[in-house]
């Protein structure tokens, strides 16, 4: 009866909605379903930001050790020293790990350039972990919106339409004057909240956790939470629809659960597993082989101690840097192109993977973080750059030796003043901001925007035209 | 039997035509070839690899001039069987230099792939049975029981006399033939991949291995079927029966060893102190053997005894030329004690490494101990052991290393190279200190016009004259008849099923314990039930 009131309440049309809603949420909120989702993403999301925290402390930790060797390394250093020293460039302990960790527990995060032409430069990953582990998923936001809560969503809503449907209980319901719509849109809050609600308090108990673990997060940092947090609960919307689409189009509710269990699969398991696959055949690395030579510059043994050379004012070195200089040049954009080369292949893998919607929801979710591929380019941009602003300190150092040779960059042809410790350049590293992570996402975002629609279209579509009538 | 058989028959034929069956047989196979594929290809691309660095190797041991120039590299072959369970030993690296001064204990190398692709290329055949058949197992069964009893099938059965023990045997071996029949078909998919395209031949042992690899897939799927059908029987309905499924699937799949093993490694930490204590020893050992060096004056700095002439391109390895027979002899001191203090550290820095190692891995135990409570985290240990791709296969391999530097030194000392000129220089036994080359005996020459000296030596002249002396009369290169070859083989299967005894009779336990309780459970299961009982949610 007071469905039917609610129903017919002209201009009113939401208050019937908000009746069946909570109809709806009565139901579910007793289920074990409900309880079971609950249960795994607040325990997931807490213990992930757990983990996060004293995995960041640690790494933070270790990262001191590295600078502080430098500072040895370079406490005593003389201008020309300073040439054969390698300069770490440090891409620093991700903070928001816990948010989208985008594989920066795995992809390099440190390079040491020296000046000197003997010198070849490299990326390393030197992270803080146990590379005896079994490979898992990281545990973060993005891994609970993309595989517990879609899989929660499917679960919550497999059988929102075809159950009460075989129970005849829809036709009951239609039977009340309510609108289709109405029912659709109730039932799709109703188990929408239920994503929010568990979602909302794993992502509130992960932020109280971080703040136990004393893992302060600064403004910009928290506009990031909350875009991933809004993304969240944005993608629960369309896992429900999706969920819903296929309730109303399968009309039974096992094989409604048993399709949706296969499209997660796809989705989070086959597709993004098959891009990664596919992308070495169709576009294979450079190979390594045959460029060694260039990679790797000759040693000479022909140079001459400084103060004999000084006599025919270094020609012979001077020609020979100039050789290995060119040498350098040739093989660090040899190496360059190959890393360019292994980010493409993985920007082409991530952009295969994207078919998925739940990865398209990882993408999204890492851009907005500024974390993932994003984050990796920029460290690489940045490393490189970091060359010519020591390579512009040790130059101004060293042309303001008048008694130096200015063989660029061999130590003992450059000058033996004692070089300033504190002045040498660090490298620092700029993180993505809030607003260039919304630019970078804005595309990836629009996407599920318009599949989110579609989603809830083609769900009230199929729902329009759905037969009620249930089993006999 | 023959109710046993028909049961069987029936619910195999059931599964095989079902839809649910034929998507993931079909996703499974095409996963399959796409999986071995990849594996193939990359395991090629390490093949070639690793030949052309045995090469390189052997080529580098001809040219090498002194005795501590010579450090053999030792590289790790690639494991065929990696293609199917690519276990951690990629990220360990497969190359090791074997030298004096440092125990194995660690390993380098190793082209790791694309490092900005890492999480997409985990994807093996292990991972797709774990993922894609475990979950078609538990869709198979989890309206066994209770589906029936909604249709009332269950009891139109049990009215024609059959027992109910048969009846589970019959649910349980139907679901597991129709689970294998989608492993074979993804097995063979993945083998033609393997022989066909790859040209890829698996000798007998790793034929062995794979056939136990297969196995031990089968038993993990025979292991979800019972999940599946103990589900089935404690559900009211099929779809709560499918529901719970699914969530038990997201949980031992995925976040029970994603939880237990990110704990295990935040348990262990990284080592940090070890490194420090490593650190701390290698500046406690170059202090001493600095103090030795600059022990005899005639050894530190430019003087007329001394060679002008000193390459050095790897740790502790120097070439000296036109040196003087004193300057060498005092040299050699030197090095002798060298070796033995640089062994004795090497032994401790070790030991300390290896107490670490222990000791973390205690640490993370517990946290392991309860991810192996996933039947596909033990699934992973036990096929990493079979493909010899496990970490333990790893430590196999740094232990085969350590096992070889012994036998190397033992080959260094059986030449006497420690006490060996050679260690060192190539210079014939009869020297020619550099002052030689200007007229002067280096005992003749006073401190003071080395310096001179030294610039005379660098004139073109004499650099053109010991140039053309090389070219007609080079040194002799150092005689390695003798020399132990490194050798390696991945432990055979019945040490890989060994060292993996523990999961074995976990995965033994669990089929006993799930058996056990599906058999009891249903022996009190009400034929009555379902829909007709309850309409409630």
């Amino acid at each position: 009866m007071k469905l039917r009131a609610l129903g017919r309440l002209d201009g009113a049309p939401w208050r019937g909605v908000a009746a069946l809603t909570a109809r709806e949420l009565g139901e579910l909120w007793e289920s074990f379903r409900f309880r079971a989702v609950l249960a795994v993403i607040v325990l997931v999301m807490t213990i992930s930001a757990a983990l996060n925290a004293a995995h960041h402390h640690a790494e933070a930790g270790a990262r001191p050790e590295i600078l502080e060797r430098y500072a040895e390394e370079i406490a005593d250093a003389t201008v020309g020293s300073l040439a054969d020293v390698p300069h770490p460039a440090i891409k620093p302990p991700w903070r928001l790990a816990f948010l989208a960790e985008g594989q920066q527990r795995q992809t390099p995060n440190v390079y040491r350039q020296a000046l000197s032409a003997w010198e070849v430069p490299v990326f390393e990953s030197r992270h803080r972990g146990d590379e005896r582990r079994h490979e898992t998923e990281p545990l973060d936001w993005t891994f609970v919106i993309r595989t517990v809560l879609s899989l929660a969503a499917f679960l919550l809503g497999y059988d929102a339409v075809c159950g009460p449907r075989q129970r005849r209980l829809l036709e009951l319901t239609l039977a009340q004057a309510v609108e289709r719509w109405q029912v659709l849109a109730a039932k799709l809050i109703a188990i929408w909240s239920c994503l929010a609600v568990p979602f909302v308090c794993g992502a509130s108990l992960s932020l109280a956790t971080l703040a136990l673990f004393g893992l302060r997060l600064t403004g910009g940092e928290l506009v990031k939470v909350t875009l991933v947090g809004a993304l969240g609960l944005g993608a629960a919307v369309l896992f429900v629809a999706v969920a819903l689409v296929v309730s109303a189009r399968i009309r039974e509710a096992n094989r409604s659960l048993t399709a949706l269990a296969l499209v997660w699969v796809a989705a989070v398991v086959v597709i993004p597993a098959a891009s990664g696959l596919v992308t070495p055949l169709i576009r294979p690395l450079p190979g390594e082989a045959g460029d060694g030579g260039v990679l790797a510059p000759e040693e000479t043994s022909d140079w001459r101690p400084p103060e004999w050379a000084a006599e025919d004012d270094y020609a012979l070195e001077r020609e020979s840097a100039r050789v290995h200089n060119r040498q350098f040049e040739a093989a660090e954009s040899e190496r360059r192109r190959r890393v360019e080369a292994q980010l493409g292949q993985a920007a082409l893998t991530r952009w295969l993977a994207s078919v998925s919607p739940m990865h398209l929801v990882q993408e999204s979710a890492e851009r907005l973080a500024g974390s993932g591929q994003a984050r990796d380019r920029r460290f690489v941009a940045e490393a490189w750059a970091f060359r010519e602003v020591l390579a512009a300190h040790v130059r101004g150092l060293d042309r303001g030796d008048p008694e130096s040779p200015h063989v660029e960059f061999f130590s003992r042809y450059l000058s033996s003043r004692p070089a300033e410790a504190e002045a040498v350049p660090r490298f620092t590293f700029d993180e993505i901001s809030w607003a260039a992570g919304l630019r970078l996402a804005a595309v990836p975002l629009a996407v599920l925007v318009v599949l989110t629609l579609v989603a809830t279209a083609a769900a009230f579509l199929s729902f329009e035209r759905f037969d009620v009538r249930g089993a006999p | 039997m023959r109710t046993l058989s028909a049961i069987v028959h029936k619910e195999t034929r059931h599964h095989l035509v079902s839809f649910r069956y034929l998507v993931t047989t079909a996703l499974t196979v095409v996963l399959a070839v796409l999986a071995t594929l990849a594996g193939t290809a990359d395991f090629a691309q390490r093949r070639e690899g690793y030949r052309d660095r045995l090469e390189q190797n052997r080529q580098a041991l001809e040219e090498v001039p002194v005795y501590s120039y010579l450090q053999p590299v030792v590289v790790r072959p690639p494991e065929p069987l990696g293609i199917v369970d690519r276990g951690p030993v990629g990220r360990l690296g497969d190359e090791v230099v074997i030298n004096v001064f440092t125990v194995p204990a660690a390993a380098i190398g190793e082209d790791r792939g694309n490092p900005y692709l890492a999480s997409f290329q985990g994807f093996d055949l292990t991972t797709l049975v774990r993922v894609v058949l475990g979950l078609q197992a538990l869709l198979l069964t989890f309206d066994a029981f209770v589906g029936e009893r909604d249709r009332r099938t269950l009891e139109l059965t049990l009215a024609h006399g059959v027992s109910r023990r048969t009846v589970v045997a019959g649910k349980y071996l139907g679901a597991l033939w129709a689970s294998l029949a989608a492993l074979a078909a993804s097995g063979a998919g993945g083998l033609a991949v393997i022989v066909l395209w790859g040209g890829i031949d698996l000798d007998a042992q790793a034929r062995l291995r794979l056939g136990v690899a297969f196995a031990a897939y089968g038993a993990y799927l025979s292991l979800m079927v019972l999940v599946g059908l103990a589900l089935s029987l404690a559900a009211r309905r099929a779809s709560q029966s499918l529901a719970y499924a699914i969530l038990a699937w997201l949980v031992l799949v995925f976040l029970l060893p994603s939880v237990a093993v990110a704990v295990a490694a935040e348990l262990r930490g990284a080592g940090g102190e070890v490194r420090q204590t490593v650190a701390r020893l290698e500046r406690e050992r170059d202090r001493r053997l600095d103090e030795a060096l600059a022990a005899d004056p005639l050894r530190t700095g430019r003087n007329a005894h001394s060679a002008p002439f000193v390459y050095s391109t790897l740790p502790r390895a120097e070439l000296r030329r036109y040196g003087s027979g004193r300057y060498y002899d005092s040299l050699s001191a030197y090095h002798q004690l060298e070796a033995v203090v640089g062994m004795r550290y090497a032994e401790r820095i070790f030991e300390e490494r290896r107490r670490s190692g222990r000791e973390r891995h205690a640490a993370g135990r517990a946290a392991e101990l309860l991810a192996s409570l996933s039947p596909a985290f033990l699934l992973e240990r036990l096929t990493e052991s079979l493909a010899a791709t496990s970490a333990a296969d790893h430590d196999e391999f740094l232990a085969a290393c350590r096992e070889y530097r012994r036998d190397f030194i033992a080959f260094l000392e059986s030449r006497q190279a420690f006490r060996s000129w050679r260690w060192f220089t190539d210079d014939p036994p009869e020297t020619r200190p550099w002052t030689t080359f200007l007229g002067f005996r280096p005992e003749d020459v006073d401190a003071a016009a080395v310096g001179d000296l030294a610039g005379r030596f660098r004139s073109p002249e004499i650099q053109d004259r010991l140039r053309d002396e090389l070219a007609t009369d080079p040194p002799l290169r150092l005689d390695l008849e003798g020399l132990p070859a490194f050798r390696w083989e991945a432990p055979d299967l019945a040490e890989a099923t060994r060292r993996v005894g523990f999961e074995v009779a976990l995965f033994l336990t669990f089929h006993a314990l799930l058996g056990a309780c599906v058999l009891t459970r249903f022996r009190a299961y009400g034929l009555r039930g379902g829909e007709l009982r309850s309409h409630a949610r």
